[in-house]
C-alpha cells in the first residue's frame, strides 16, 4: 500500500502549517510508523526546525509510512499545487479569525479543483474555548468548501515549546490533544 | 504510559497501512523508465509521401536515446512532472530533460555538479582516467 501522503496548505502565513506538520510528525513518530517532512516552503522554518528536533527530512529515494507535505503561504505557487495534487489527505489550519477562515475557504476550493479525490478538511487550530469569538467563528463556518475536522487544537504555549524540545517539550494535555488529533487525521484514508 | 493513551497510539498505527513491501519496492526501481528501443523497418515508399516543403515545417530531425536514470532521478523527474502537471502541462521525461538542458549553466556550476555525481558513483567511468 502506498504511503500516506498528507499536506497543509493555506493561503495566508501564521495560521500554523509548520507547528502543525512537526507536531504531527512527533506524534506519529512516537508510535513507531516512519515519518517524514517534504518541506516546499522557501522559509524552510520545518527544515530548521527538524534539525533541532532531530527529526527526519524526506530524502529522495527513501520511502516512508507518512509523508508530511509543509508548504509556502500562498495558492498560486506551483509547489502547493505540486503538494495538493500528491497528497491523498489535505489539511487547511485556521486560527479563529473571521479573515482567516475567508482565506481558508478558498484554499478549500483550490484543494477541492485540483485534487477532487484529497479529503480536505480545516483545522481549526488556537481555539480558546468559551470565548465569544469562538462562538462566532462557529457561525462563520457554515457553508465553507470543506469539512471541518472534528478534533481542535487549542491555544498552548507548549506547541510552540514542541518546535524547540520536540515531543519531549508537551504537557500531558497537549501531547492527548495531539494524538486525538492524529488519529482523527489518520483515519480520513 | 496510561491506557487511554496506548489505545490512542494504536488508533494511530491502525490507521497508517504498512508502506509497500520489498519486493514491491524493488519491482518498481527495477521497473524501465524508457521502454526499449525497437527496430523500425522503413519502407522506400511512403503510402502518404509528405511534400518537401511539410516535412521541414513540422519536425526536426533527431535520434533515440537512453541513458540510466538511479532513484534520486527518476524521484527528480517525477517532482518536475509534479510542478508541470499543477500548470496544465502534460509532463514527460522527453520535456523535463529538454528544458533542463536548455536552463543549466554552461558555466562551474556543472562541472561541479558533474564531479559530485562521479564523485556518488560507485562505477569508475573509463574515459575519466
Amino acid at each position: 500500500m502506498e504511503a500516506m501522503n498528507i499536506a497543509l496548505i493555506a493561503k495566508k502565513g501564521g495560521v500554523g502549517k509548520t507547528t502543525l506538520a512537526l507536531l504531527l510528525h512527533e506524534a506519529i513518530k512516537q508510535t513507531g510508523q516512519t515519518v517524514a517532512i517534504r518541506d516546499y516552503d522557501a522559509q524552510g522554518s520545518a527544515s530548521k526546525a527538524l534539525e533541532r528536533i532531530n527529526g527526519t527530512r524526506e530524502v529522495s529515494g527513501q520511502t516512508y509510512q507518512v509523508l508530511l507535505i509543509d508548504t509556502p503561504p500562498s495558492l498560486t505557487l506551483p509547489a502547493t499545487a505540486a503538494a495538493v495534487i500528491s497528497a491523498e489527505i489535505i489539511l487547511i489550519p485556521t486560527s479563529p479569525s473571521p479573515v482567516d477562515i475567508w482565506e481558508a475557504d478558498e484554499a478549500a476550493k483550490f484543494a477541492k479543483a485540483k485534487n477532487p479525490n484529497a479529503a480536505v478538511r480545516i483545522v481549526l487550530n488556537r481555539i480558546r474555548k468559551g470565548t465569544l469569538l469562538t462562538d462566532a467563528v462557529k457561525q462563520s463556518l457554515k457553508g465553507v468548501a470543506a469539512e471541518i475536522l472534528t478534533v481542535t487544537l487549542a491555544d498552548r504555549q507548549s506547541y510552540q515549546h514542541a518546535l524547540l524540545g520536540g515531543w519531549g517539550a508537551l504537557d500531558p494535555k497537549a501531547e492527548k490533544e495531539m494524538f486525538q488529533f492524529t488519529v482523527a487525521i489518520t483515519s480520513l484514508r | 504510559m496510561s491506557l487511554d493513551k496506548k489505545a490512542l497510539i494504536a488508533s494511530i498505527g491502525k490507521n497508517i497501512a504498512p508502506s509497500k513491501t520489498v519486493a514491491a519496492l524493488e519491482k518498481e526501481v527495477n521497473k524501465p523508465i524508457l521502454s526499449p528501443l525497437k527496430k523500425v523497418k522503413f519502407e522506400k515508399k511512403s503510402p502518404n509521401p509528405v511534400k518537401k516543403d511539410e516535412h521541414l515545417s513540422t519536425t526536426g530531425t533527431g535520434k533515440q536515446a537512453a541513458f540510466w536514470l538511479d532513484d534520486e532521478d527518476r524521484t527528480l523527474f517525477h517532482e518536475f512532472g509534479m510542478l508541470l502537471y499543477s500548470q496544465g502541462i502534460k509532463p514527460s521525461h522527453n520535456l523535463v530533460l529538454r528544458a533542463a538542458l536548455r536552463l543549466v549553466p554552461k558555466d562551474h556550476r556543472l562541472t561541479e555538479k558533474v564531479r559530485e555525481l562521479l564523485a556518488q558513483d560507485g562505477r569508475k567511468v573509463r574515459h575519466q582516467k
